[in-house]
């Protein structure tokens, strides 16, 4: 029954993470160079991230090979258990850098935001998909509850940045299924009057700094942006053709904390300048590209949801990652994906690459030869096939 | 749902993407260089080379401080402290106890942790690992046996650096220590240290090669901490002469902790300082006072132009037990002498009674004042006035006698009190005060020691018998040795008051004085008859011979102590090449106790006169 699904997949997309998977470990490399006569080496960044990319390009196979219908089946159940996952975490967490974000499971640590929001996606897509009333205010009630729930429980972690991501996915999800655009706007204002409320009595008094660090530079103490100004320097020291591989790591450097995390984008920016940037620039954009044209030209509207909700997740990620490493966007700990050390980052960027992959292959309109040969799959659908029923 | 709403998330998602290239190309295109300057400046690492300080000749060329190459010994945190036997084998090493290597250790991690201070927060953790690494000064000059047992065991001592530095010694030791002075760490003093660093006093000509930032990272690890500076004498008073400039050493950090020198800059070493002491007679004369239980000074200058030859103050110091790391045992006995209080020159520092030699300046006042002349005579009656117990003429006092009438010559020869009690009568306190400040009384001498007294004169005459007894240098006068030396050069040199001075070269212009030729042939003649007078008080074969001209005193201080014993002299008479002051405290008669130290001081000064002679 089941095609080969290479045949459908976006090569040009998996070429672009490849690459950027890639500069990622070359970046780690540079960062911390592993001395293989040491018996630690495999506790070195670019070691381990290596071997979660493995497993994450095992995982990104298992993930294209079933149905991807299978995932809207699946949907509300993932979701309850994410929520379960985020719930007992504000409970049991590991406390690390400040937020209780992971789950210890022996030596892996488990991060449930990064899984619930693929679950959010996939469950708002099932609801909007199927939604009679978005045209109306009320109809955006549940859509809007769906979301709330896990960014409220990802806010009291504490984490900032991944709970901010929900809004935008959201509101693209929204627009993407048909919601008004007046309604939106108003959301969006409401949002805004919401963060601003948040900002006030629900922030912690270091995530405050860090947003007006941004915003008002002056008013905070050099201490506070000195992460950011170090990034921005370091950034800016690359010049046009960068200061070479293995450059930004000497002790001469500027030193960025935690640099192979949030800030991984300086190392390669200094290291490979302007032109480098402006590289995984493009491989970033290529592949938002890639992906929304897949959302375009898929005929099912979990299929475009899904896709469009996964891509505005890494978009906003990519932006706000880039733009706080080069001083235009507040330091919020995201991650950049693909990129940025981190096994359950890496993982559930894998999956939705793979969801993403699975549905738009599937989905979408082919009038090449190669379909018709009768391995069709159940609840695969093509005009083509119809077509030819017909006749 | 409306498939071309895509499109709409499409271009809201790809068009930040000009923003953040627009970003980018300010950043790393138009930017760049600011950048990379500031990287650059990042990357040198910097060090001092500390400057030779200047040597301290006396007037032939005899070294009296110098820097000697010594040894010392730096730490290195990070291996130090790995090794769990490290205080252990130092303190056996050094011969120290364990809180002292503690204290020293605390000392470096103080260093340290100022650095650490002046960053930002998450960057603290990062400086420690760093400056753990680094060679902190933990004693200077170690001497040469543990730096040679150092040297030849290594990895013995784990974190033990031995280099070359430079230690202060003093060669003659305790001779002439009060003029030569000592240094001391420059830390310490209240504020000093922050004052010179304000001042750039380190940093001279820095600025120009390492830029502001530069300058102050090297401040802020603390690596003038260790310098010294001079804290007494010459040391200090010429501190900016010897000292000279600090050198530096620019390089380039390269991958893995490796360094590339790159720039040079030389440290420009200090100046000589050329004394006008004599070291030889110096110690010629501290030998000579040193059996003296009380205090003693000598003054020998060129009465001419105040050239100090040697400047004695009873009971000196070692200034190299003062030269860091200086050592507790040793320099608390001079703290705790109060009664000699060894670290205070007394002959520039102290003030006394000065007695009889004042008649001096009162017969100056008198002739100038043509008040008498050298002709015209007073009568010595024994007692000054019936109804004035205390003023009596000292031969009164000891046999019931009198001089009978005196010229100022045969006055001054016997030192008569009444003589100079008529004086006073006549001229008063201020009179007398205005021919004591035209002799350099009263007033700081101008010598380029730290710390000189200016002496004191009676400030008003309350009862005529004030003016009676400053005639004969009693009531509130208070002069320093040194003072003396100028007093005494003023008669010698034909009316000019010199300042006095230990630099060769140094001192300004003696400074006219409004005493006429006349009054001093007259004073001349008057002194020469002190010594060469059938009665005059200091009248010694030796002195006679090398045709001295001078005063004695007997000063009274406190009741029921010995008066003080002064003599102020200068050879040869007509054309003096040496002025001389002795001063004994409570020494007793001036004549008596005074006069044969000047006597074996004169002697020596023409043994070898034309080697002493200016």
């Amino acid at each position: 029954m089941m095609r080969n699904p290479a045949g459908r997949l976006n090569w040009t997309m998996l070429t672009c993470v490849f690459l950027l998977c890639s500069m990622g470990l070359l970046a780690l490399w540079t960062f911390s160079t592993p001395d293989w006569s040491d018996p630690g080496v495999m506790r070195t960044p670019v070691v381990r991230q290596a071997i979660f990319m493995l497993v994450s390009i095992v995982v990104l196979g298992i993930t294209l090979l079933p149905n991807p219908f299978h995932a809207k089946r699946f949907a509300w159940f993932v979701f309850a258990v994410c929520i379960v996952a985020l719930v007992a975490l504000l409970f049991f967490g590991r406390v690390t850098r400040g937020a209780k974000g992971w789950f210890m499971i022996g030596p892996i640590g488990l991060q449930p935001a990064e899984f619930t929001k693929i679950a959010t996606v996939l469950v708002l897509a099932r609801v909007l998909m199927y939604a009679r009333n978005l045209h109306k205010w009320w109809g955006l009630l549940l859509p809007l509850g769906i979301v709330a729930l896990p960014a409220r429980l990802i806010f009291l972690q504490p984490d900032f940045g991944s709970a901010i991501l929900f809004g935008p996915a959201a509101l693209a999800m929204l627009f993407a299924a048909g919601a008004r655009v007046k309604h939106l706007l108003l959301l969006a204002l409401l949002a805004g009057a919401l963060g601003a409320g948040a900002f006030q009595f629900g922030m912690k008094p270091y995530q405050q700094k860090r947003l007006f660090s941004f915003v008002t530079p002056e008013k905070v103490s050099k201490w506070d942006r000195y992460q950011q100004d170090q990034s921005i320097k370091s950034c800016g020291s690359g010049g046009i053709t960068g200061r070479g591989l293995g450059e930004s790591t000497l002790s001469t450097s500027f030193h960025i904390p935690d640099r192979h995390n949030d800030f991984v984008f300086s190392i390669l920016a200094e290291e490979l300048g302007f032109v480098g940037s402006l590289f995984l620039l493009l491989l970033f954009g290529i592949l938002f590209y890639q992906s929304l044209r897949m959302a375009f030209l898929t005929r099912h509207p979990f299929a475009r949801l899904v896709i469009v909700g996964l891509t505005s997740i890494f978009a906003m990620q990519f932006f706000i990652n880039i733009g706080m490493t080069i001083g235009v966007a507040p330091i919020t700990g995201l991650s950049l994906p693909f990129i940025s050390y981190g096994g359950s980052s890496l993982l559930t960027s894998m999956i939705s690459l793979g969801l993403i992959l699975n549905l738009g292959g599937r989905w979408s309109p082919n009038f090449s030869s190669d379909v018709g040969d009768g391995s069709v799959h159940m609840n695969s659908f093509t005009p083509h096939r119809n077509l030819r029923e017909v006749l | 749902m409306d498939r071309n709403r895509v499109l709409i998330v499409a271009g809201v998602i790809l068009l930040p993407f000009l923003g953040l290239v627009a970003r980018l190309a300010h950043l790393q295109v138009f930017s760049a260089d600011r950048y990379l300057e500031e990287l650059h400046s990042r990357s040198r690492s910097l060090e001092i080379a500390v400057p030779h300080r200047g040597r301290i000749l006396d007037r032939n060329g005899i070294v009296l401080a110098e820097d000697r190459r010594a040894f010392d010994l730096h730490l290195v945190l990070e291996e130090f402290e790995e090794d769990p036997e490290g205080i252990r084998q130092l303190a056996l090493l050094l011969g120290f106890d364990f809180p002292r290597i503690e204290a020293g250790l605390e000392r470096i991690y103080v260093r340290i942790e100022r650095q650490m201070n002046r960053r930002p927060k998450n960057e603290r953790m990062r400086i420690l690992r760093r400056e753990r690494k680094a060679p902190y000064l933990f004693r200077r000059d170690v001497g040469f046996d543990t730096a040679y047992l150092v040297e030849t065991h290594p990895g013995r001592f784990p974190g033990v650096l031995i280099r070359e530095g430079l230690r202060r010694t003093y060669p003659r030791g305790e001779s002439g220590a009060h003029i030569v002075g000592y240094i001391g760490k420059i830390i310490g003093a209240e504020g000093e240290y922050e004052r010179r660093l304000e001042d750039g006093y380190f940093t001279e000509g820095f600025e120009e090669k390492i830029g502001e930032d530069g300058t102050r990272s090297l401040v802020r690890k603390g690596v003038f901490m260790e310098e010294v500076t001079g804290r007494e004498g010459t040391e200090r008073t010429w501190n900016e002469k010897l000292r000279g400039k600090y050198g530096l050493l620019i390089f380039e950090r390269k991958r893995r902790g490796e360094r590339k020198m790159v720039e040079v800059m030389p440290a420009v070493p200090g100046s000589d300082i050329d004394l006008t002491l004599d070291i030889e007679l110096q110690a010629y004369i501290e030998e000579l006072v040193a059996p003296l239980r009380e205090t003693a000074c000598v003054v020998v200058l060129n009465p001419h132009d105040g050239e100090i030859l040697a400047l004695v103050s009873n009971r000196s110091y070692d200034p190299n037990h003062f030269v860091p790391p200086a050592k507790a045992e040793n320099v608390t006995p001079y703290l705790r002498d109060r009664k000699n209080k060894p670290l205070l020159s007394r002959a520039w520092r102290d003030q006394f009674q000065l007695g009889s030699i004042f008649k001096v300046v009162s017969a100056a006042a008198a002739l100038e004042n043509r008040m008498i002349t050298p002709e015209s005579e007073i009568e010595c009656t024994g007692k000054f006035k019936p109804n004035l117990r205390h003023f009596n003429c000292h031969i009164w006092n000891s046999y019931k006698g009198l001089h009978g009438p005196l010229t100022i010559s045969g006055a001054m020869e016997v030192s008569c009190n009444i003589f100079f009690y008529q004086i006073g009568e006549e001229m008063g306190v201020q009179g007398l005060n205005y021919w004591a400040l035209q002799f350099g009384l009263g007033a700081k001498t101008g010598i380029d020691l730290r710390g000189e007294v200016p002496g004191q004169l009676p400030r008003h005459q309350r009862w005529p018998s004030d003016a009676y007894a400053l005639a004969i240098g009693q009531q509130d006068l208070m002069v320093s040795p040194v003072q003396v030396g100028v007093l005494i050069s003023v008669v010698a040199n034909g009316g000019k008051r010199v300042v006095p001075h230990v630099l060769r070269g140094g001192g300004s212009a003696p400074a006219e004085t409004l005493l006429s030729p006349a009054t001093v042939e007259t004073l001349r003649d008057s002194l020469y008859e002190v010594v060469h007078g059938a009665r005059g008080t200091a009248r010694r074969p030796l002195l006679v011979e090398y045709d001295v001209a001078g005063k004695t005193s007997s000063a009274q201080n406190q009741r029921g102590k010995p008066a003080h014993a002064w003599f102020a002299g200068f050879a040869p008479c007509n054309d003096p090449l040496y002025a001389v002051v002795v001063f004994v405290k409570h020494g007793g008669s001036g004549g008596s106790v005074a006069v044969p130290l000047a006597e074996k001081i004169v002697e020596k000064l023409f043994a070898n006169g034309e080697t002493a002679r200016p």
